[in-house]
């Protein structure tokens, strides 16, 4: 079946991730959600006037924010789907709402924390025909969409967390390889999974250093799909190409131990390796990348390719 | 009772220089109880002009004729201790350390050390040991008081790992660098292999918590240790026990990783030894542990955790 | 512009170190080319190997004992010409795998993940070079792409003799996989005749060197040396065909990556002309930072500026 939503004020988180908020929309496993998220504070609202939609208008006068900044469409229900299943979310068609986005930094976050210790916004055009976006600084940098921030409900006894960090449950993880024709896998936390999505990225690098991308509303096209065969315990994806493995941690030196320990473990159950083997393949031709370093808990990908199993 | 008292004089037979090594055969056995005294070296890669002049000829002996392996600190060892099983516990309790000569030397070189950006050369300095009145003096003026402790012993190794350098800190020990380890104190080691074959060197005068530059006050050492064994307790990773306190140790590249590791074993005590629940072991680790930084110049860094054994008086 | 040929063996290699005080092993001038052989190999597997190793590396093995890292480096070259603050460009010109082996070993207490593999492992890798492969019977192929992950030019004189094992501003161990045929690398002069040295072939890797080793090899490298007095740098700086590329080193990635973009932002003000804080902006939006290496005491973090925005 079909489903489609529009973010507004009935249907968006504003800011964190909850187990007992309850769900606005309910679907099965093999279903299809068209989303089209909104992104911005009231900063960029005020910025871009009438370019702003109404829903966005409207969640921000409504709606109040935080722990994090985050507007995410859910939660969304997958019937049969339970604790210890994983969830499978398939992504396509990405693409910018508008033609409009923005960035920002602000003192004390960030990577450069010392070296930029103000603030400064800029709204970014978005040439949807040439793909290109541009804030004025005389360049000029190619589209590449994604979400940067999605998951399912956290485990429940943690309550209600900020939208900000990464983790178990995904969340924030800004990762830019998950663009259209890639595959997330989380594992499941609550009944009925409870999944969110927002944060749409127009285009990121490895690393996310000045704290934000360009950020903009995002359409995109999710497929559901529950797995009860298999368990996880960090959300990972699959490209065409690639498996992607991640690690969150505020150092990037633990992050990229985690991520490597997941891609060993990998290799290990999915194609029978012996661990050392599987430790020097790392080594040979697994590329570890800094996905972000702004968001308090870091994170790191490793990209196994898939070729070297022919 | 009485004990058996031997005696390790470094020269190029009684030494491992720079390594800890699973399969070392001992230099000689003891008992739980005995106590041996032990006449240490500093460690130094070449006996240049200024230091002949003043290192004796065991020294000069050991660094122009002998094997540096993997690290460079000159261990008197290994001692067997003659119950000693895998999975044990060896207790060495310092019962005596003095200054051996009236001469230290501290260094700091390029590329290592707490500030390698800020000073990109290398220095070494001899520094007077005053004996009697248990100061160091370098001639600026600030004469240190001596607190002497040996910066570098252990257990062998488990076996998987193979002769390891004596220059990181580990689960057998090694350069710990800890300044606590002064007379009264106690080190407690998880035995790895048979007999255990301990090893003791790097004396160190005094210390700043931190070993900022890169070494302490470098200098040889004569010390009383007596060994204990345990077969009722088990440990993963070298803890202490001074007159007043309990030491908790962690060890790791990254100083955070290494505070965890110590505020776990903490807790791992207080839950065992005391029953406590781990919510109220975490609770008291922040209202009473104090966690100092050992040292940030061994590669692997070290923190340590001070426990009041004071707390535990009505529950002792 | 001349040709020379250094192939590696007993006369014209230091093993473990960078020292400014070596005697040169070759002298050329500005705008000339060496094609230099080098090797790579342990002593405890010649027994292994038998006849595969060349009587160059046995007699290496037996003239020079290994001192603080294990890299046989073939050098140094000393360029007429290059002066004390000057930069040596080094374009390599062609990397091609000289033998039919390479080794990857992992061993106790050093790699990325010392507490899951306490223990020594050492692997011989078959190389086709036909295929552009490598093989060690663990079930995958991997692909060739070989690039020196140690070279550079002598350290200041006041360091003395300094381990090969970290990457530093003269170079040294960067094990860099961007570093292929048709990349430029620029590194600051500290001794007049920069003193240049490479050694440390590597068949392929991931960026990270998770376990240590790349595949450990003999290589054959064309390297065109130019003198600039034009350029003045603090830290090596590379250019591929298609990126900028500007390192970090630290023991502590985080800060690893915060040099590397200050790397970047200080290229783009003073090469580009950007405001810092457009400059700031580009990097979260088309800076990728990547994991060069986790294992050699100091860490390295690259970032890739792609050449196609301008």
């Amino acid at each position: 079946m079909e489903h489609e939503l529009f973010a507004n004020p009935e249907n968006v988180s504003r800011g964190f991730y909850d187990a007992s908020t309850p769900p606005i929309l309910t679907v099965k496993s093999g279903d299809t959600l068209r989303v089209h998220t909104e992104s911005g504070l009231e900063e960029h609202l005020e910025l871009v006037g009438d370019r702003a939609s109404d829903e966005f208008r409207a969640i921000i006068e409504k709606l109040p924010i935080g722990p994090g900044p985050h507007i995410l469409i859910g939660p969304i229900a997958i019937e049969g789907t339970s604790p210890g299943d994983v969830l499978e979310v398939q992504l396509e068609d990405i693409s910018p709402r508008y033609d409009w986005g923005y960035n920002g930094f602000r003192p004390l976050m960030g990577g450069l924390p010392e070296d930029f210790p103000y603030r400064r916004t800029v709204i970014v055009e978005i040439d949807k025909k040439l793909e290109v976006a541009d804030w004025g600084a005389g360049i000029k940098v190619p589209l590449r969409p994604y979400f940067g921030n999605f998951g399912v409900a956290p485990p429940h006894s943690m309550g209600k967390i900020g939208s900000y960090p990464p983790g178990i449950w995904g969340g924030n993880m800004d990762n830019k390889e998950l663009i259209s024709g890639s595959k997330v896998f989380f594992p499941v936390f609550n009944e009925q999974a409870l999944f969110s999505i927002g944060d749409g990225h127009g285009c990121q690098g490895d690393g996310e250093v000045c704290l934000t991308a360009l950020e903009c509303a995002m359409s995109g096209t999710l497929k559901f799909k529950v797995h009860k065969e298999i368990s996880l315990i960090l959300p990972k994806a699959e490209t065409p190409t690639h498996f992607i493995f991640m690690g969150f941690d505020p150092l990037i030196d633990n992050a990229v131990k985690i991520a490597l320990r997941e891609t060993i473990k990998f290799m290990e159950n999915e194609f029978d390796i012996h661990r050392d083997d599987a430790y020097t393949i790392c080594s040979l031709a697994v590329d570890l990348r800094v996905t972000q370093i702004v968001n308090g808990v870091k994170g790191v990908h490793a990209m196994l390719p898939k070729n070297i199993f022919k | 009772m009485e004990f058996s008292i031997n005696k390790i004089i470094a020269n190029s037979s009684t030494v491992q220089w720079g390594f800890y090594d699973p399969e070392a055969n001992p230099l000689f056995d003891v008992s739980s109880g005995d106590i041996v005294e032990v006449h240490t070296e500093p460690g130094m890669r070449e006996v240049d002009s200024e230091m002949r002049e003043i290192v004796s000829p065991e020294l000069i002996d050991i660094v122009e004729n002998g094997e540096r392996k993997l690290g460079g600190h000159i261990l008197n060892g290994p001692i067997g201790i003659r119950e000693a099983l895998a999975g044990d516990v060896l207790e060495v309790k310092m019962l005596e350390i003095l200054p051996r000569y009236n001469w230290g030397f501290n260094r700091f070189r390029p590329l290592s050390g707490g500030l390698p950006e800020d000073f990109p050369y290398e220095r070494r300095i001899i520094i007077e040991i005053d004996k009697e009145k248990n100061v160091c003096d370098w001639e600026t003026g600030v004469p240190i008081p001596l607190s002497p402790f040996f910066g570098n012993m252990g257990v062998a190794p488990p076996l998987n790992l193979g002769q390891v350098t004596s220059g990181v800190p580990g689960p057998w020990g090694g350069n710990m660098d800890n300044k606590e380890f002064t007379v009264g104190t106690s080190v407690f080691f998880p035995v790895f292999v048979d007999g255990a074959q301990f090893s003791i060197g790097d004396g160190h005068g005094c210390q700043g918590d931190g070993e900022s530059c890169l070494s302490a006050l470098e200098c040889g050492l004569v010390g009383k240790i007596q060994f204990f064994l345990h077969r009722n307790t088990t440990l993963d990773v070298p803890m202490a026990e001074s007159s007043s306190d309990y030491i908790f140790m962690g060890f790791d590249p990254i100083l955070d990783n290494a505070i965890k590791s110590v505020i776990r074993e903490a807790i791992k005590f207080l839950v065992e030894r005391f029953e406590m629940k781990k919510d109220d072991a975490y609770t008291l680790c922040s209202l009473s542990l104090d966690l100092r930084v050992t040292q940030i110049v061994n590669g692997t860094k070290g923190v340590h955790g001070l426990l009041s054994k004071s707390l535990f008086e009505d529950m002792n | 512009m001349s040709n020379y040929e250094l192939i590696a063996d007993k006369s014209n290699i230091h093993w473990g170190f960078y020292d400014a005080s070596l005697r040169p092993a070759l002298t050329i001038n500005d705008g000339d080319t060496v094609v230099f052989y080098t090797e790579s190999g342990r002593k405890d597997l010649v027994g292994t190997l038998g006849d595969r190793v060349s009587s160059q590396l046995i007699d290496i093995f037996s003239h020079h004992e290994q001192a603080f890292g294990a890299h046989i480096m073939t050098g140094p070259v000393f360029i007429n010409g290059a002066k004390e603050g000057d930069v040596l460009e080094v374009n390599i010109k062609d990397i091609q795998t000289r033998y039919d082996w390479g080794y990857n070993g992992f061993r106790p207490l050093v790699g990325g993940l010392p507490d899951d593999f306490p223990y020594s492992r050492v692997v011989i890798i078959d190389i086709d070079k036909e295929k552009g492969i490598a093989d060690w019977g663990a079930g995958v192929k991997v692909p060739i792409k070989p690039f020196f992950g140690n070279f550079g030019v002598a350290p200041p004189k006041s360091y003395g003799k300094v381990p090969s094992t970290p990457p530093a501003a003269w170079g040294g161990n960067t094990d860099n996989k961007e570093f292929v045929t048709g990349t430029k690398i620029f590194f600051p002069i500290f001794n007049d005749g920069a003193l240049f040295s490479v050694g440390d072939g590597h068949g392929c890797q991931g960026d990270g060197e998770a376990n240590i080793n790349g595949i450990e090899m003999g290589l054959i490298g064309t390297f065109e040396f130019k003198v600039r007095k034009d350029l003045s740098i603090n830290l090596p700086v590379a250019e591929s065909e298609t990126h900028h590329i500007f390192m970090g080193f630290d023991p502590i990635l985080d800060n690893a990556a915060k040099i590397a973009l200050r790397e970047t932002i200080y290229f783009l003000k003073n090469s580009k002309g950007l405001h810092p804080d457009d400059a700031y902006t580009l990097c979260s939006l088309a800076v990728d930072l990547r994991v060069t290496q986790i294992v050699n005491g100091y860490k390295g973090v690259h970032a890739m500026l792609p050449k196609s925005i301008f």
